[in-house]
């Protein structure tokens, strides 16, 4: 088939997206600030490229505008294009210093037994270490060779007429939306070209180019196999990906040439935080050969830190830049930044409540760092709230480290007529305490200020004595019972501080959830000193309102500061006008604050509810570095997928397309692959074995689709699905979809789920394993095939990731 | 010398008593046979001497080595000493018997000694290759994936190499004898014959006498409904094969 007609081809296949498996387009994509036409005009002018290429990015980029989200597959709402063009960033990225990279991924480094120099490089430091005298030693030969094997840049520039008539043409622009992007904002990737004939005997490795080691955001790969050339590119290692960016598009286009064949293995661990959406595909002629093998395992280190969100500002008002605490592996809080916040639309919620009175509105699929019992242990896992039980401990914020600064007051307003008044610059511990008597026992009513409080009240003094030394004025006591303070500044400027309204409307203005933990637990001692009640001896506290918002708004602040807020109770009080016959009914709700704060920064509570809460708008954040934070003193955790689908477009006739997969979806994670085969000519072949284990909360799916188009007669597929599910908490899907328009093609489908059972792990440990060990044993054999299929340094590796990826599954 | 012994052995099956007080001293370097018929417990012995968690033992002891074994883990046991031949060997897909083997070798030998580096490949193939040969296996078999589309035959071979491999002190078989051909049986025998020494004990679970014509035992029980109830020498199984359990029950119910 002549090389010109690629393009032409493809055209034919419009409607076979790769992220398009049935979806009617109906969704409109809104353009949102972000990305933009000159960012890319700046990526495509840094890098150099020639003018033929930048116009390509703009119009990749304007058909990634238009073109709907997948509304098939996981879900993936929660992701927001406006918040990830926040990395795209159109230089390349200098290498990330190892010192950057977090102790537990370093420790990850040292249990897969990578050296430091792999390490350093890994990290992208490599400057000097061996692997890169290795990787000149496979250039020279493979120069010898005529084999091509450099970045994509490289390509782009050193070989432009070769890489200009294959680019984009096994995965054009209109393919997907994610494609799109990719190709409006590609950078990184490797560029491969073996000539007709040559055979490459090692696997060429990503591994072993500079710069690839850190796998772009946006990677683009190229391999072209002329007629009759062999190799075999392996992507990727069994490090843990550790990304600090939440999405990655990458797209891999490979050309098979007439009798050539072409091996693609990928072994990637993906952090557990990460949006992995990679358009892989393979454009296979006469005679071609081709065989992807997939690897995608679960998070080893993605969630090891824990993140606290500061203060209680509503999810809805957080911002991109907001400082928030997070938890690291060792317990202890940092601040961290938001980089990120998501509309995830009008959902069902639910609200789980625990013993000791935190309660918090979330969906169904929203995980939470779980402690649960197993058999005598506890296990400490990511549960979705769909599977939180009553019972089980979820973990709370508890002792935050302060991280709050003075508020800056603007200066009370001028107002004709009346006297100037003297107002704190910035909030102190003085002022806090006073608003917070104020937003107990305080209105504002004809532009005088009101204290409701008697000679009699302890407080009495202190109310005078701050309402002096603040602002300079001397209150007056008003019928034995209303301490006031006449001035219309003053009352204008606490209303722009958000002081106002009736003692019902009244509310904690968001501010004051900013300020250093002093400031706000004299605003608390404020409030507790008019409304509340200490009992003797005790430091139990009680607080009474009609206002059940400010007691809501009070408990959030009290969380913040590290107390222990017990539930808000309602009672109900019937009385009689002493001479109507007319009765009303008061309501008061009561907070109580137990004795002891928390001293630990995360401590675990019972649940003791899950209810469903009806519909309400729902919203995600982004923490940089880890995806935790911590909602209304819940730490919970953001879910993320990986959909990947390797495919073979098999339009040569006797062409054969081979994709072996593994996915090992651990806590939290959804991992959604397969692939696709498309046969377009006669006598072709095709086989898909996928394996997928799930683990603990883990879900992985299979999506597969085979198509036979007519007149590709005498076709040969076989797909296999196995799941070996680990928990019962697990879970496993298969979605197996086939057009076939052709009668004459031999089709087989056989798919299973297994669970690793008693008796198999019984028979093991009978012959000395641990429960642990027979467990790994039972995945690794069921991996066997797979492992088999992996050049021997990374089939020990891959054996050393199921050992680690099993660790810690028992007891 | 150790010695296996089992006092007033009770045993639940999904809350159902099935073994009711069975008592046994198996010294070692002898060969015991338990011979009775179907549902009265022989099964369920071999499973609570090995561990199965579906066993709940709520009365007695069994002592090997000075402990009480019915508090250790199956490993531990096997760790000790303690080896099951399976009536119904468990396949592992994807695993290889060599792979396996090697494996629980070095689990032994690792739990004996933390320090073990475990034993060498040349080693352990010589090992692997000796005992094969005695078993009248294929070295091919090594390479095939434990139990995993085994005939009955082969994987009762495959579990006499695994005792083989693994020098147990006491070993049971249960019902290794089912399903067996003659040359099979012959085989699996005599490779248990060769194996027989001071230091290994064997209890011989069955439902026939046959095995007993190729592995002579010291000693033969007769277990009823979850007890033993008659003991003797070999010459019992030969009374057994000519009359039947009938005037064993007969007396029991007198």
């Amino acid at each position: 088939m002549p090389k010109e007609n690629d393009a032409e081809l493809l055209e034919g296949l419009g409607e076979e997206n790769q992220y398009d498996f049935h979806t009617p387009e109906h969704y409109v994509f809104k353009a949102r600030k972000g990305l933009d036409e000159d960012i890319i005009r700046q990526i495509s002018a840094i890098k150099g490229e020639p003018k033929w290429m930048l116009e390509y990015r703009l119009k990749a980029y304007r058909h990634f505008i238009e073109r709907p989200m997948p509304n098939w597959g996981p879900d993936l709402s929660e992701l927001d294009f406006d918040d990830i063009y926040y990395y795209i960033k159109p230089t390349d990225k200098a290498g990330r210093s190892w010192d950057e990279i977090p102790e537990e991924i370093k420790e990850t480094f040292d249990r897969l037994g990578i050296p430091e120099a792999e390490q350093k490089f890994l990290a992208g430091v490599g400057a000097q270490f061996e692997s890169e005298m290795v990787y000149h030693r496979i250039q020279e030969q493979l120069e010898r060779q005529g084999v091509i094997f450099k970045s994509i840049e490289d390509g782009l520039r050193e070989h432009p007429d070769l890489f200009r008539k294959y680019f984009g043409k096994v995965v054009p622009i209109n393919d997907n939306k994610f494609a799109a992007l990719n190709s409006a904002v590609w950078s990184g990737g490797s560029f491969v070209y073996v000539p007709p004939g040559v055979e490459v005997t090692m696997p060429l490795q990503a591994y072993f180019r500079l710069n690839t080691a850190n796998i772009g955001q946006f990677e683009r790969t190229l391999i072209i196999a002329d007629e009759g050339a062999k190799v075999h590119y392996v992507e990727g290692c069994t490090a843990p990906m550790y990304s600090t960016e939440s999405l990655h598009t990458g797209v891999i286009e490979i050309i098979v040439r007439p009798g050539a064949y072409v091996r693609y293995t990928t072994i990637q661990n993906w952090s557990k935080n990460v949006y992995n959406l990679v358009t892989q595909r393979a454009m296979v002629y006469e005679g071609g050969r081709m065989e992807w093998v997939d690897a995608n395992m679960g998070c080893l280190v993605g969630d090891t830190a824990l993140f606290l969100k500061n203060g209680v500002k509503p999810i809805a008002e957080v911002e991109a830049g907001d400082e928030i605490f997070a938890l690291t592996p060792a317990f202890t809080l940092e601040p961290h930044t938001v980089i990120a916040k998501k509309f995830s639309g009008h959902r069902p919620v639910f609200r789980v409540r625990t013993l000791n009175h935190r309660e918090i509105l979330a969906t169904a699929n929203h995980p939470f760092l779980t402690l649960r019992k197993e058999g005598r242990y506890f296990q400490l896992i990511w549960l979705r709230l769909d599977q939180l039980q009553v019972g089980d401990y979820v973990a709370i914020s508890g002792q935050m480290p302060d991280g709050g600064k003075p508020y800056t007051l603007p200066p009370a307003p001028k107002v004709p007529r009346s006297q100037p008044i003297r107002t704190p610059a910035e909030t102190t511990a003085d002022l806090m305490w006073l608003l917070g008597f104020y937003v107990g026992d305080g209105f504002c009513e004809d532009n005088r200020l009101n204290f409701a409080v008697v000679p009699e009240d302890p407080a009495y003094p202190k109310v005078v004595r701050l309402v002096q030394e603040l602002f300079g004025k001397e209150p007056s006591l008003h019928q034995g019972r209303v301490l006031r303070v006449s001035s219309v500044p003053l009352v204008r400027w606490l209303a722009e501080l958000g002081f106002e309204g009736k003692a019902t409307e009244k509310r904690v203005p968001s501010w004051v959830f900013t300020l250093p933990k002093e400031q706000k637990e004299a605003f608390l001692e404020g409030y507790i000193a008019a409304d509340g009640y200490v009992r003797d001896g005790h430091k139990n506290m009680s607080v009474t309102s009609a206002n059940r918002s400010l007691l809501e708004d009070v408990k959030r602040l009290a969380i913040s500061c590290g107390w222990n807020p017990s539930k808000i109770s309602e009672w109900r009080r019937t009385e009689k006008k002493p001479l109507g016959t007319e009765e009303k009914e008061y309501v008061h709700y009561m907070l109580y604050f137990s004795d002891e704060p928390l001293k630990q920064p995360v401590a675990f509570a019972k649940v003791t509810a899950i209810e469903p809460a009806g519909e309400a708008d729902t919203w995600d954040i982004e923490v940089e570095g880890a995806h935790n934070f911590v909602a209304e003193g819940f730490v919970v955790h953001n879910s993320k997928v990986t959909m990947k689908y390797p495919s073979c477009y098999l339009v040569g006739e006797g062409a054969h397309g081979e994709i072996l997969s593994v996915a090992f979806a651990r806590d939290g994670q959804i991992l959604d692959a397969g692939g696709k085969m498309i046969h377009l000519a006669p006598n072709t072949s095709s086989k898909i074995i996928s394996k997928s284990i799930s683990k603990g909360t883990g879900r992985s799916s299979y999506r597969g689709l085979l198509k036979v188009r007519r007149g590709a007669h005498d076709v040969r597929s076989h797909v296999t699905c196995d799941a070996l599910l680990l928990d019962e908490a697990s879970q496993t899907d298969t979605y197996p979809y086939m057009e076939i328009e052709e009668d004459d093609v031999t089709i087989g489908h056989e798919a299973s789920v297994s669970k690793v059972d008693e008796d198999q792990l019984f028979y093991l440990r009978s012959r000395g394993l641990s429960e642990e060990e027979a467990t790994t044993m039972v995945v690794a054999g069921f991996m066997d095939f797979f492992v088999k299929e992996l050049p021997m340094e990374y089939a020990i590796e891959m054996n050393r990731l199921i050992r680690l990826q099993m660790e810690g599954s028992v007891g | 010398m150790s010695e296996l012994v089992i006092r007033n052995l009770h045993v639940n099956v999904e809350g159902k008593e099935i073994l009711k007080g069975l008592n046994l001293t198996l010294p070692q370097g002898e060969v015991h046979a338990i011979m009775g018929p179907n549902g009265t417990g022989k099964s369920t012995l071999a499973y609570t001497l090995m561990g199965h968690p579906k066993y709940e033992v709520t009365e007695g002891e069994v002592i090997f080595k000075g402990q009480n074994i019915l508090e250790l883990s199956p490993e531990e046991r096997a760790h000790l000493g303690i080896f099951l031949a399976f009536q119904y060997p468990v396949a592992i897909p994807g695993v290889t018997l060599a792979n396996f083997l090697r494996a629980a070798i070095n689990a032994k030998r690792k739990a004996i000694n933390p320090d073990d580096e475990g034993i060498s490949v040349a080693e352990f193939r010589k090992l692997l290759m000796e005992k094969m040969r005695l078993l009248k296996m294929d070295p091919s078999f090594a390479g095939r994936y434990l139990n995993d589309g085994f005939s009955g035959g082969e994987k009762k071979r495959a579990e006499i190499l695994q005792m083989a491999m693994l020098e147990p002190e006491i070993a049971i078989l249960d019902e290794t004898d089912s399903g067996l051909d003659i040359d099979a049986l012959r085989i699996v025998s005599e490779g248990v014959n060769a194996l027989r020494g001071p230091d290994l004990g064997v209890l011989v679970i069955t439902h026939y006498q046959r095995i007993l014509r190729y592995i002579k035992p010291d000693k033969v029980h007769i277990m009823m409904d979850g007890r033993i109830v008659e003991s003797g020498g070999p010459e019992l199984a030969e009374h057994l094969e000519e009359h039947g359990y009938d005037w064993l029950r007969e007396r029991i119910a007198a």
